[in-house]
């Protein structure tokens, strides 16, 4: 399944990617919680992610084309 | 200097005799009290009775260092200063990082008690033991910068550390702040403005004296630990690549950004101001704190269109949000002249963005006019007007006069409804988290004793169902089951009333939020570990939350005895209403009745029935004092 995600708030860095989207095309691909391993990103540190401005739940599942937005979890101060 | 991270003397200056004494403090004190808040408030519930004016001599300040700062256990930098809040009525406390708290143990004072009123300005000059109090006439009307500048050159040593107060604390502005090192605060509750109130412009502070730890290798050990575990933890990563402002996207996408004075929460320009553009284009690095690791403060390049000063650092979250969204403003040049700014004269970002989102809606609202700002209406989304009126309300000139005084005093001045559009809870104004996005943050900012204030507890996210970043920290505490940011039931009373008593103890400790469990690398057991290695003492997580639990009830009785109560334990309306954008638009997600019966079981679980400590309690934590007086 091919889905692009874009990576907000320092996520990308984090990932070691030099872009803010990055196209993912691996058939192990099912569910939201599943983008988070192909991006070398651990558990816990996206705060939020979103589709066509729906807010997603890590056990929603993924369509093939789809656009998702993940945040970092960092919080103010 | 005792060999266990304290230093065991307090320094109390009363600056209408210029009397300088030195108090001795045994360990059990520090023990019972840890340092900063706890040593504050020991002293405020003694000597500031009801009644006391805020800005009148017989106000009390406290500075106090974390009982680990100043040793090398990290990311501990924290001081704190405390009196009655000229902005609130009750308790004042604000936290600042920095190197300030280090230098004042390496001085060999754990905290300085300052007293009465100067009959002309000074400021108080701290070197390795002895204090004198030093004539301030040349750098009065001075910014922070000019300040910090001149009194190094005056003492001709460029390493003393020196916190002080801009023009903004000299005219009590309400809501003035702390500085210091020029990019470190004690920003909230108007503290600054009771330093101006006592005509003490500066603390300067210069020690040589390294704090011992009973444990030196031990702490050093611990040190070492984290500076390895830092450079793979996620969290800590991420508050070094792009610290505090990544909260812009995030915010925004959840639908709980301030905006345009809280009437939305979603900003249409929030890439503008975010942390991926401010990481990108403005900033030159990172900065840091007394030993820590993590290198989370933003450095800026400084300059652009309007020739921003990089030497008063970066917008925080809190700032951007402040006087950006929530002023309607999109542009990160203002939003970055506009920190130097207030940090410049030496207020707090939040709530002078606030007063100034305020008066752009009782604009648009039809309250005021041209007529009452200088001839030009102040209006959302007008970046020169943000940068314009902080200036003002600094000078107090004018309608900045009146805003000097708080949101909420400035409204009920206005009247014609502007008491709708001030968004504060015991006249602090809040801080930029929307509590129908993380309905624990609207508890913390009830129950907070100094108002509106987003780090009483932690953040519900945090806890969230699945995240097991909270489910690592919350295991010690008890809490093994997420929580839904949404949910106000027990469970997540529970988790804040914990976490309130955690961050208290760090509050006490000296200890960065953003160092420690949960938001960052040191975890709670290595946390236990650096009060053991730095203090000898065989101590344990039961016995630290009791020094959390226990400032939390000093302050509940402070506040009591000041006239507080459970009335004032609300929410702003606008919290009530439905979210006007984002994923969870149009539905109202704190329902009052759970609100109001979350914040009656947070009294049940800390023994305060009818929202005051009982007798009992006061003497299960060790202070059957306050429960006789
Ligand atoms: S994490 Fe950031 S704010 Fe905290 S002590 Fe370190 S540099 Fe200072």
């Amino acid at each position: 399944m091919k889905v692009s995600v874009v990576l907000v708030g320092g996520l990308r860095e984090l990932a070691g990617l030099d872009g803010k989207t990055v196209l993912l095309d691996d058939p192990s691909l099912r569910k939201v919680a599943d983008l988070l391993p192909l991006l070398r990103l651990p558990p816990g540190i996206v705060g939020l992610a979103m589709s066509g401005g729906r807010q997603l739940d890590w056990e929603d599942d993924l369509a093939e084309g789809m656009a998702v937005t993940l945040y970092s979890l960092v919080g103010g101060g | 200097m005792m060999a266990g991270g304290f230093c065991g003397r307090i320094l109390d200056v009363d600056l209408t005799t210029a009397q300088v004494t030195v108090e001795e403090k045994d360990e059990r004190f520090f023990r019972a009290y840890g340092g900063g808040p706890g040593v504050g408030l020991h002293y405020l519930l003694q000597d500031v009775p009801a009644g006391t004016d805020p800005l009148g001599p017989g106000n009390v300040m406290v500075f106090a260092a974390g009982l680990l700062t100043g040793t090398l256990a990290p990311s501990v930098p924290r001081n704190t200063v405390c009196a009655l809040s000229p902005l609130t009525g009750a308790l004042g406390k604000a936290e600042a990082g920095g190197w300030w708290g280090a230098e004042l143990k390496m001085a060999g004072f754990d905290a300085v008690v300052v007293r009465g009123r100067a009959a002309r300005p000074v400021y108080l000059w701290i070197k390795d033991g002895a204090a004198e109090i030093r004539d301030a006439g040349r750098v009065w009307g001075k910014d922070t910068g000019e300040t910090d500048a001149a009194l190094k050159g005056e003492l001709g040593d460029a390493r003393v550390r020196i916190t002080m107060i801009g023009p903004g604390g000299e005219r009590m502005v309400r809501f003035a702040s702390i500085v210091n090192e020029l990019v470190h605060f004690n920003g909230r509750n108007g503290l600054g403005a009771v330093m101006g109130s006592k005509n003490l412009k500066a603390i300067a502070v210069r020690g040589t004296t390294r704090v011992a730890a009973a444990d030196p290798a031990g702490v050093q050990g611990l040190a070492r630990w984290v500076a390895e575990a830092a450079k793979e933890n996620a969290l800590a990563k991420l508050l070094h690549i792009q610290g505090t402002p990544a909260t812009v996207a995030s915010s925004d996408a959840a639908g709980g950004l301030p905006t345009r004075n809280w009437s939305a929460g979603s900003f249409e320009e929030a890439k503008e101001i975010g942390g991926d553009k401010l990481t990108d284009e403005y900033l030159s690095g990172t900065g840091t704190c007394f030993a820590c690791p993590i290198r989370c403060k933003r450095a800026l390049k400084g300059g652009g269109p309007l020739g921003v000063e990089a030497k008063f650092g970066g917008p925080e979250y809190e700032t951007i949000a402040a006087l950006g969204s929530n002023c309607g403003v999109g542009d990160l040049d203002v939003v970055c002249k506009a920190n130097e700014l207030c940090n410049r004269l030496g207020m707090d970002t939040i709530s002078t963005g606030a007063a100034i989102s305020f008066a752009m809606q009782c604009t648009a609202a039809g309250i005021i006019g041209a007529a009452d700002t200088d001839g030009r209406e102040l209006r959302f989304g007008d970046g020169r007007a943000v940068l314009e009126w902080i200036g003002k309300i600094a000078r107090r000139e004018g309608f900045g006069d009146l805003l000097a005084e708080g949101a909420r005093t400035a409204a009920k001045r206005l009247g014609k409804g502007a008491e709708e559009y001030v968004v504060h809870v015991k006249g602090q104004e809040a801080p930029m988290h929307d509590p129908r996005v993380k309905a624990g943050v609207g508890l913390q900012y009830a129950l907070s004793p100094i108002g509106a204030d987003h780090w009483f507890a932690q953040h519900d996210p945090l806890f969230a169902p699945g995240n097991p970043v909270g489910a690592a920290t919350g295991q010690p505490l008890g809490i093994l089951e997420g929580v839904a940011p949404g949910d106000l039931t027990g469970d997540k009373v529970r988790m804040v009333y914990y976490t309130s008593m955690l961050n208290s103890l760090y509050d006490a400790l000296g200890v960065c939020f953003f160092g420690f469990a949960p938001r960052s690398v040191t975890p709670l057991n290595k946390m236990i570990a650096l009060v053991q290695a730095a203090t000898g003492w065989d101590t344990n997580l039961w016995e630290m939350l009791k020094i959390g639990e226990r400032i939390n009830a000093m302050a509940r009785e402070f506040n009591c005895r000041q006239g507080f109560g459970t009335d004032d334990d609300v929410l702003p309306a606008k919290f009530f209403a439905p979210l006007p954008s984002g994923p969870n638009k149009g539905k109202a997600t704190i329902d009052r009745e759970a609100f109001r019966q979350a914040v009656e079981m947070y009294y049940e679980m800390a023994g305060w029935p009818g929202g005051r400590p009982s007798r009992g309690k006061l003497y299960e934590l060790g202070l059957g004092w306050l429960a006789q007086q």
